[in-house]
């Protein structure tokens, strides 16, 4: 087969101020027409120095060597309006961050009509813009085009993005983590979206770390690591018969959907928290507006249960993960924690709660205080309870060792961690205190594959040991299936589907949450087809 | 922490080693100033008035025979002090409000900037001259003026920070945590939130020895003898149109010296806080 793009023994070098880095090293990969190439990685791997260095992106003080053609043209050194000309013909882009790619000042529709005027020009512009948006499935596309893009959801946004890339029929689509941000059923549509454009001789790159997403769409994987290719091949040689060890630990790291719960219990400890009738209504400017994120909310948590909450982005689980840890006042209902209905403590009163629980955050890196080392973030919670300075020390030592940390992390500060280590301080962090109550918000969402599946392996060992209750927030399925006693599917503020693990998984009675299920990416029915 | 200084050091930017090795030398002829010259600050060398540059008087005298060398050595005392003091003074009051009006937020806040709004509507200079000439000029009334009128602006910058702090998560999960008010804003707000007051308080410095200069100038900072930048300008000013330019000269090439040392400080700062 002839490739269409065809990059050759690529190399990228990033001079920084310590010494120059290889961010890519002799990448040779083509891409063919009518062909989805898939390309994965963990961050920092430099997959997306290989769209950069396509388009003429590189950062300034890069230099880059090797070829790069396009239908048997050389395209590595272009200048001018040859440039201007390949960047939307040859090769179009999707950036990673639709919202921020896209002009915050401008109507998505001028966008797109600024668009066809430079690479284009002639026709109703606001048809062909009307048309376009249909193309990529925005609904009611005429109403969208005076829309600016904070007034879109993300999904819409990278809808938009596509569109934009489209316009100019470029020759090859390349899109760099185009689901960042999205929740499980959108990532599954977009990916959709740009995948069917390989047709009419166009070729489809796309760039990613979730291996799982893109053995769904892609017909060929290309694996990165450290800047070198280490697997190229058919999607379902690469994830049925790995052959590299790298490629191995990023499908073993993706959790399989059909992985139970080890140990379950029909005994359920004593009543925790107790939610009844608990509603949230976010006030709008002005009083206006008023939206109800959460309403009618009853729950129970008992002692040794470790309860998900899932749902999708926007559907109130965060809500109420705040509301349970006492966050947020909710505008309805009680909430009672050992006894004490905590919505109507004030801040000194909650202060007292807090020893009993605990919360670990989305993304590690935020949740630390950059200024703190970790010896001091830890033993933050823990002088509510333990004035005594060297007891302190031997609690922060004993909470490090739980979540598996050297004592020598203590002086570190949050920057000199990787994303993995500074979520196992988060953790350690909440257990230090030894808490009754543990709130997990997406505790592995911002982190990589492969450091997933540790984060994970760690959670469950403690969950485990049943001596408390954990409540994790999730929109992975699968990672709640293998983790979770109980499951909370909650959709638009309100719980759909409450009940054992298991019941939920094998008879979804609510159509919400067999949309989840069907839409949680994994690489298991690729397996079940090719069998 | 103080073996890694050094190395810190050598990481700032050219421009901020070359304002603090300006800076240095001024706080070193303030701190050695009698041992540098024979002449005291406000001794009169009756044999000579007002005489040019000459050995033994290497800047001149002025018009009552004291030594300007001497005196701009002495007055460097004076300006880096009360810059310094003043600047204090109002970085400490500034983050203080800031830091509360910011945390609390709602009715608080709200009143509390309308009150600094009102300070800040009027032109700083109008607001220190009636400040000085009601209180009266004494070196700690001054300290105090310069120091008020400049902590609005860091109660501002402050605030601003705080606010955006707020959204950061670490923030919410230090309240999560159990963490007191007090150490709420001075364990995890304030530290995260001083980096541009680095920036601007050596700017600021600049401004306010400038400011002492000013109000020297027009006879309410220094009194008389007294030897500081600003009111030997003042008094040059008058035997320039004789031909006797190096009264005012001197003095007025230190202060540009000496502002020009912290500007270059709180510039490099800023561009370093850019780049990063």
């Amino acid at each position: 087969m002839s490739a269409l793009l065809d990059i050759r023994d690529l190399a990228v070098t990033i001079p920084t101020a310590e010494a120059e880095v290889q961010a890519l090293r002799g990448v040779s990969l083509s891409v063919a027409p009518d062909e989805v190439v898939g390309i994965v990685g963990e961050s920092g791997g430099g997959k997306s120095m290989i769209a950069r260095a396509v388009t003429h992106m590189l950062p300034g003080a890069a230099r880059m060597s090797g070829e790069i053609t396009l239908d048997g043209r050389d395209v590595t050194h272009l200048e001018g309006p040859a440039l201007q000309e390949f960047r939307g013909g040859g090769v179009a882009l999707c950036f990673q961050s639709p919202r921020s790619a896209l002009s915050p000042t401008r109507t998505v529709g001028k966008q797109m009509a600024d668009r066809f005027r430079a690479h284009s020009p002639g026709g109703d512009l606001r048809a062909r813009a009307v048309e376009a948006f249909q193309a990529v499935g925005l609904r009611e596309p005429e109403r969208q085009l005076d829309r600016f893009p904070h007034e879109m959801s993300g999904g819409m946004c990278q809808r938009v993005m596509i569109a934009l890339a489209l316009a100019c029929e470029p020759r090859v689509l390349i899109a760099d983590e185009p689901t960042t941000g999205l929740d499980v059923t959108l990532t599954g549509e977009i990916l959709d979206l740009i995948a069917a454009q390989a047709q009419g001789g166009r070729g489809v790159m796309i760039i990613s770390h979730d291996i799982a997403a893109l053995s769904k769409v892609c017909d060929r994987l290309v694996v990165i690591e450290a800047g070198r290719i280490v697997e190229d091949g058919p999607t379902r040689e690469v994830t049925h018969a790995p052959k590299n060890a790298y490629t191995r630990r990023l499908i073993d790291a993706v959790p399989d959907i059909r992985e139970k719960r080890a140990v379950g219990t029909e005994q359920r400890g004593d009543t925790l928290m107790l939610l009844s009738g608990v509603g949230v209504t976010y006030r709008g400017r002005f009083g206006r507006n008023r939206v109800p994120a959460l309403s009618d909310v009853d729950l129970e948590i008992r002692k040794g249960d470790t309860i998900a909450i899932v749902g999708e982005s926007g559907s109130g689980k965060s809500t109420l993960s705040r509301t349970i840890m006492g966050m947020l006042k909710p505008t309805a209902g009680r909430v009672d924690f050992r006894g004490t209905d905590i919505a109507r403590l004030s801040f000194g009163q909650k202060r007292g709660m807090r020893r009993h629980m605990q919360m670990v955050y989305q993304d590690p890196m935020d949740a630390l205080n950059p200024r703190m080392t970790v010896e001091e973030i830890v033993s933050d919670p823990l002088r509510l309870v333990e004035r005594d300075a060297t007891r302190r020390s031997a609690l922060i030592d004993r909470a490090l060792n739980e979540v598996g940390l050297d004592p020598s992390f203590r002086p570190r500060f949050p920057h000199e961690l990787s994303g993995g280590q500074a979520q196992r301080v988060g953790l350690a962090r909440a257990l230090a205190i030894d808490p009754d109550l543990v709130v997990l918000d997406e505790p592995t969402s911002a982190l990589d594959v492969t450091v997933q599946a540790q984060i994970l392996t760690l959670i469950r060992r403690l969950t485990e040991r049943r001596d408390r209750a954990y409540v994790m927030v999730s929109h992975d399925l699968a990672t709640v299936r293998a983790l979770c006693d109980r499951v909370v599917v909650v959709d638009a503020g309100r719980i759909v589907a409450e009940g054992p693990t298991e019941a939920i998984f094998t008879a979804p009675k609510s159509p919400k949450t067999r949309a989840l299920l069907d839409a949680a990416p994994h690489l298991g029915d690729r397996l079940e087809e090719t069998q | 922490m103080i073996l890694s200084l050094p190395r810190r050091l050598v990481r700032l930017p050219s421009m901020v080693l070359a304002g603090l090795a300006i800076l240095t030398l001024v706080a070193l002829a303030a701190v050695f100033a009698p041992w540098l010259t024979p002449w005291g600050p406000e001794e009169m060398d009756m044999m000579y008035f007002l005489e040019g540059p000459m050995p033994g008087h290497w800047l001149g005298t002025d018009a009552n025979g004291m030594d300007v060398l001497s005196r701009i050595l002495h007055g460097a005392r004076i300006d880096l002090g009360v810059a310094i003091a003043s600047v204090a003074i109002a970085v400490t009051l500034g983050t203080l409000v800031g830091l509360v009006f910011g945390y609390a937020g709602g009715w608080l806040d709200h009143i509390g900037m309308r009150v600094l709004d009102m300070f800040q509507a009027f032109p700083v200079f109008i607001l220190a001259l009636a400040v000085a000439a009601i209180l009266g000029n004494s070196m700690i009334n001054l300290i105090l003026t310069i120091g008020f009128i400049n902590a609005p602006p860091y109660a501002r910058l402050i605030r601003a920070e705080v606010l955006s702090l707020r959204n950061r998560t670490f923030v919410e999960a230090a309240e999560a945590a159990g963490n007191s008010h007090i150490s709420m804003l001075f364990r995890h707000l304030l530290p995260n939130a001083l980096t541009p007051i680095l920036v601007i308080a050596p700017l600021n410095c600049g401004w306010a020895i400038l400011m002492l200069a000013s109000l020297s100038f027009v006879g309410l900072g220094v009194p008389v003898p007294g030897a500081e930048w600003g009111a030997m300008i003042s008094a040059g000013a008058a035997d320039i149109v004789g031909g006797r330019w190096w009264t005012a000269t001197f003095p007025g090439i230190a202060l540009f010296v000496t502002v020009l040392g912290f500007n270059l400080v709180g510039e490099g700062l800023q561009e370093k806080g850019v780049k990063r």
